[in-house]
């Protein structure tokens, strides 16, 4: 246990480890805000639909050779959002048709460009790490960092200044509307503020794993606790811990990053249920 | 004592000590995920770690260039799902004993690089085979 602390403490002198905990922790800190949201408007599955939107929008922008794939990505993902969060009993197609259609045809044809179009000599590698978030949270520069930071502080001062907002569109949209609130734009806001977290959270878990950010810490913390304040407040702790937990497991243990912050949450999720029974 | 001997003795003294002060950096403590994220830093910003000395453990290599007929001896480090992998050019000392193909081994050398727009090829420059 001391060797292990002793490593661990090595490894903390290492700006990318230090700059890993502090974007893992913020964005999952983001995630689990909108966790709330999602899956109290059973929408749990937005997040996954929408991370695949940005794969895909990443292999259209690396086949179009973008210096930024962000460029690409943020725009693509946030008009797919919009689109999923505002079409509502009048769409072609309806709720969770759209999003699996969206979610895999986006992951399809993502593949399918960067086989065709990729230049690099890794690809497989390149997919893999960019589905499942093997390293990339330990590859971030500082200006990633600094955006991420400002992206998170800005989620979190939008979850505290229209706290009450929130609660009454995910609860009764019919009576937010009819109190003044503006449903629709604040949909947009909602839908543009999902896209930019779940594009930086793939960094973090990788594609295809961005919903257990999402989900896991709202429903763990539904098993403890039966107000949305409580819930709110403690599913941000929840994500946060697990966040940590992972990467400091990933990098003493040489697990990837990715599943093991998954791992975590399963095992916290799983430990609430326990509790929920016991009590 | 003449030229000759005194040549073999410094190489022989060279190739098994670490005649110089500096600590090497260890990557072949580390886990594997830690090094890969390392060698990532290493290869965003190898101006930083040129002439220093590191250790890495990988596996060991040949590979034979089809334009120029050369042999490249590479050692392989991939990171922790196994899906990425990076590699250095392996640039032995003259008398060492080289390991067998596709063996796992760690290596002692001064970190170098080349341009090969618009990467670069990482190399351990004068290395030892350390275990």
């Amino acid at each position: 246990m001391p060797d292990l602390l002793e490593t661990f403490v090595s490894y903390l002198q290492y700006g990318f480890v230090q700059r890993a905990f502090i974007v893992g922790v913020l964005i999952s800190l983001c995630a689990s805000l909108l966790g709330v949201m999602l899956v109290f408007r059973r929408f749990s599955y937005l997040g996954d639909s929408l991370s695949h939107v940005a794969f895909g929008a990443m292999a259209i922008a690396a086949a179009l050779n973008f210096s930024d794939e962000l460029l690409v990505m943020l725009p693509v993902t946030v008009l797919c959002a919009v689109f999923l969060l505002r079409s509502g009993n009048g769409a072609f197609i309806k709720g969770d048709a759209s999003i699996a259609m969206i979610s895999v045809g986006s992951l399809a044809m993502g593949y399918l460009l960067m086989n065709l179009f990729s230049k690099k000599a890794n690809l497989s590698g390149d997919v893999c790490s960019t589905l499942f978030g093997s390293t990339s949270i330990l590859t971030l520069s500082s200006f990633d960092t600094v955006l991420c930071a400002t992206l998170s502080v800005l989620v979190i001062l939008f979850f505290v200044f229209f706290y009450h907002q929130i609660f009454a569109v995910i609860f009764d949209e019919t009576f937010a509307k009819a109190s003044g609130v503006r449903v629709g734009n604040f949909n947009t806001i909602v839908a543009i503020v999902i896209a930019a977290v779940i594009v930086f959270a793939m960094r973090l878990v990788g594609s295809l794993l961005v919903s257990a950010l999402i989900i896991f810490p709202t429903v763990s913390a539904m098993r403890v606790f039966k107000s949305f304040r409580g819930v709110t407040l403690f599913a941000v702790l929840l994500s946060a811990f697990c966040t940590t937990l992972g990467i400091v497991i990933a990098i003493l243990a040489g697990t990837p990053v990715g599943s093991t912050i998954v791992g975590a949450n399963i095992v916290v999720f799983l430990l609430c249920s326990v509790f929920r029974r016991v009590k | 004592m003449n030229f000759w001997k005194a040549l073999l003795l410094a190489g022989g003294i060279f190739s098994t000590a670490s005649v110089f002060a500096e600590k090497p950096l260890d990557l072949s403590r580390m886990s594997s995920t830690m090094v890969f994220a390392k060698l990532y830093e290493i290869g965003t910003s190898p101006e930083e770690y040129k002439g220093k000395i590191m250790r890495v453990e990988g596996v060991y290599q040949v590979a034979k260039d089809e334009v120029d007929g050369k042999n490249y001896h590479v050692l392989l480090i991939s990171d922790a799902a196994a899906c990425c992998s990076f590699s250095f050019e392996v640039q032995w000392l003259p008398n060492e004993k080289l390991p067998r193909k596709g063996s796992r081994v760690i290596v002692e050398g001064f970190f170098g690089f080349i341009y090969d727009d618009p990467a670069i090829i990482p190399q351990l420059r004068m290395a030892r085979v350390v275990r």
